[in-house]
């Protein structure tokens, strides 16, 4: 006999008992307590990112490029890591050739990990990415990694910089996965990012940029 | 190798740890900020107590159906490309891993948290077999720097100071200042354990949910060791206990939320990685391989019985323990035992036996503070009754069906048989007034050393006269009146 079938034969033999599934009803104190109007779920969003060191940038769809050129110049980036082939790539892409001071160098992920690792592990200090939702009840960003945008771009490198429409933002991850049906068909890796990597293993003391990003920083398009 | 314990003495390590002030003063001023830090994310009784009814039904729900759900979740898992093991016990999971990693190429995994691995002692089990295990959670990666073993199941290292984790740094890593800087002691652990990332071939974690319905593990984390862990090497292997299993990907909301306050005080934690599939053609990066190894190891005994199957129900919060009147003042090491505190002392006599574990359940006081903030509302003080009664109860009791292995480990027919006398003094008046006349003149020839008793307390003397003496007494001043 299989492990599996000893486990399961043993698993039938119990007792069985009818336990009902959790009505609507009963789900939605996930979700009421958790549901804001637009200012509130606007400032809930970045008050609680802010909290874990986040830094957040109100910029439109016109600024934004140009905000993170000024970012780049001002944090002294080495370089900095684009999607494969994303909407946001275009813009940034204008906006370092017309810039007047140096930029560091945009680089794109476009082929395998096992072609390029060691210069993601050390040698890349920034990636920008898109998100695929945010969160007001908890301050989180919803990440659907793509080909286009692979999961380690999000994680290797000492800064990630992810851009969010107002839009997009949800109130609570319930009502979110629900509107978006997400149990029909989940990507392979899904990420909520709620601020830097920390950790408080260490006498309870918090300290950032554990394993992951050291600095996350949020260009907030209020226009869109 | 073995998974043999040797048998701990829980009351001796209880009683050294309860002495000892370094240990007492960091436990207690970690649980305290722990406590404070899940008060402050439940501000609103009401949204808790529905919170709570909520976690509950999911997880009975659940178990109500977990032969059912394991199958979907096999069915699901393979379905996205995830190739599912089933482990009877920890040795057969060992050697699920130890198969894998051959099959790798690699003599080495990184680790995410997982407490199952402790369970299982993989890391004792690979080193035996010439492989090695590096942790890389910050809090497991200082505890097995420093060749010890969790004392808390969220916070392994909560038992030390940044002054030994200093030492510790300085002592054991190479070319490492000293410093007591939690900051420069974190990018120290941060570049060490980089560079591992980066060649790492097999990564290991737990689960912290399995959803049937999807096929998706879902990891809870604030450094980023869980995400690496799962998504720079080529080969992942996650590794959970049967019972972690919810029918829906929407229960993942509210036991994220019951887990997460619960257990930091935070609202959510800082990365939630659910993952479906190993990486799919055209993604660039992700592990080509995800292997799920699925762990009984006892936990098919506590879900035989409708009972204790309760245990089952338990999201691994900790809040049980910050809570612990016990475990604040001797820590978590004196358990011995892979998972300390109130859900220690419930699921391991499953995992390891009543024989190993006979002193747990009675180590309470049964104040009832750990089923208090239990998220999924587990009634544990009752199921450590439960477990006092089957550890006195011998394995060939008629009419008492044999539940937990191990069981009648504290039996003595010595007292079983002063039970027995006292039930038969106590129901028959002649005995009891002989008793009692006894009892009350003989006081005197008590000794003043009446065992484990006196070694805290006065010794138990009975008084001059019984109460009934005493109330006719009053009686008969007052003339016979109530
Ligand atoms: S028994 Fe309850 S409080 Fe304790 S760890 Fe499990 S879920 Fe948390």
């Amino acid at each position: 006999m299989t492990a599996k079938t000893r486990i399961l034969s043993r698993l039938r033999a119990a007792p069985s008992q009818q336990k009902a599934a959790p009505s609507a009803e009963d789900y939605a104190v996930a979700q009421q307590p958790w549901r804001f109007d637009s200012t509130e779920r606007t400032s809930r969003f970045k008050d609680l990112l802010t909290a874990v060191q986040t830094e957040i940038h109100d910029c439109t769809s016109e600024t934004w490029p140009q905000t993170l050129a000024e970012l780049a110049a001002q944090k002294g980036w080495r370089n900095l890591l684009l999607p494969e082939n994303s909407p946001l790539n275009n813009a940034i892409e204008q906006t370092w050739q017309n810039s007047v001071s140096a930029l560091p160098p945009l680089q794109h992920y476009d082929q395998a990990i096992e072609a390029w690792r060691e210069a993601l592990f050390f040698d890349t200090d920034a990636a920008i990415t898109g998100c695929h939702a945010a969160i007001a009840a908890t301050g989180s960003i919803v990440l659907w990694p793509s080909p286009s945008e692979p999961r380690l771009m999000s994680l290797v490198p000492p800064t990630h910089i992810v851009v969010v429409k107002q839009s997009q933002l949800a109130d609570n991850l319930l009502d979110l996965m629900q509107q978006q049906q997400w149990q029909q068909g989940m990507p392979t890796n899904l990420v909520l990012v709620s601020g830097p990597s920390k950790t408080s293993d260490i006498q309870r003391v918090t300290a950032y940029g554990a394993h992951g990003p050291k600095a996350l920083i949020v260009l907030f398009l209020t226009d869109c | 190798m073995s998974h043999s314990h040797p048998l701990h003495d829980f009351r001796a390590a209880s009683s050294h740890a309860a002495q000892d002030p370094t240990q007492r003063h960091n436990t207690r001023a970690a649980m305290d900020f722990l406590m404070q830090r899940r008060a402050a994310q439940f501000p609103d009784a009401d949204e808790l107590s529905r919170l709570r009814d909520l976690g509950q039904r999911i997880r009975q729900r659940a178990l109500s159906r977990l032969p059912l759900l394991l199958e979907q979740l096999e069915a699901r898992c393979v379905a996205n490309g995830i190739q599912v093991h089933w482990a009877d016990t920890p040795a057969e999971a060992c050697e699920i891993v130890a198969g894998l990693m051959r099959q790798a190429n690699s003599q080495e995994i990184i680790k995410g948290k997982s407490m199952v691995s402790e369970e299982i002692e993989l890391n004792h089990f690979l080193e035996a077999q010439g492989m090695t295990a590096l942790e890389s959670d910050m809090g497991e990666f200082i505890v097995q720097l420093a060749h010890e073993k969790p004392s808390h199941i969220i916070m392994p290292a909560i038992h030390k100071t940044k002054v030994d984790i200093a030492h510790l740094f300085h002592d054991e890593l190479p070319r490492t200042p000293y410093t007591e800087d939690v900051d420069e002691l974190i990018q120290i652990g941060r570049h060490a354990l980089r560079q591992r990332f980066f060649t790492a071939k097999v990564g290991l974690s737990g689960v912290n949910v399995a959803v049937a319905e999807t096929g998706t593990l879902v990891l809870v984390e604030n450094e980023g060791n869980g995400r690496l862990t799962t998504s720079a090497p080529e080969m992942h292997i996650a590794i959970t206990g049967i019972e972690k299993v919810v029918e829906k990907l929407e229960d993942v909301p509210p036991i994220l939320s019951l887990l997460t306050r619960s257990a930091t005080g935070q609202p959510i934690t800082t990365y939630v990685n659910m993952i479906s599939s190993p990486r799919k053609a055209g993604e660039k990066d992700g592990p080509q391989q995800v292997h799920l190894v699925l762990l009984d190891n006892g936990r098919s005994q506590a879900y035989a019985d409708l009972q204790l199957r309760e245990t089952l129900q338990c999201i691994r919060c900790g809040a049980c323990m910050n809570h612990c009147p016990v475990y604040t003042r001797i820590g978590g090491h004196a358990y011995g035992t892979t998972y300390p505190g109130p859900i220690g002392k419930i699921i391991s006599p499953h995992l390891l036996g009543l024989d190993d574990t006979k002193d747990l359940p009675s180590a309470s006081t049964l104040c009832g503070a750990c089923s208090e903030v239990c998220p999924v509302r587990i009634p544990i003080p009752e199921l450590l009754l439960r477990l006092r009664q089957e550890s006195v109860t011998p394995e060939n009791e008629p009419n008492h069906p044999h539940t937990v292995r191990g069981q009648g480990a504290k039996y003595r027919a010595t007292e079983k048989w002063l039970w027995r006398s006292w039930a038969r003094i106590y129901s028959q008046p002649v005995l009891y007034r002989a008793s009692r006349f006894a009892a009350t003149r003989l006081r005197g020839l008590l000794p003043h050393d009446v065992g484990a008793w006196t070694i805290a307390r006065a010794k138990p003397q009975p008084a001059a006269k019984s109460l009934h003496e005493l109330v006719a007494e009053y009686q008969a001043t007052q003339g016979n009146q109530p």
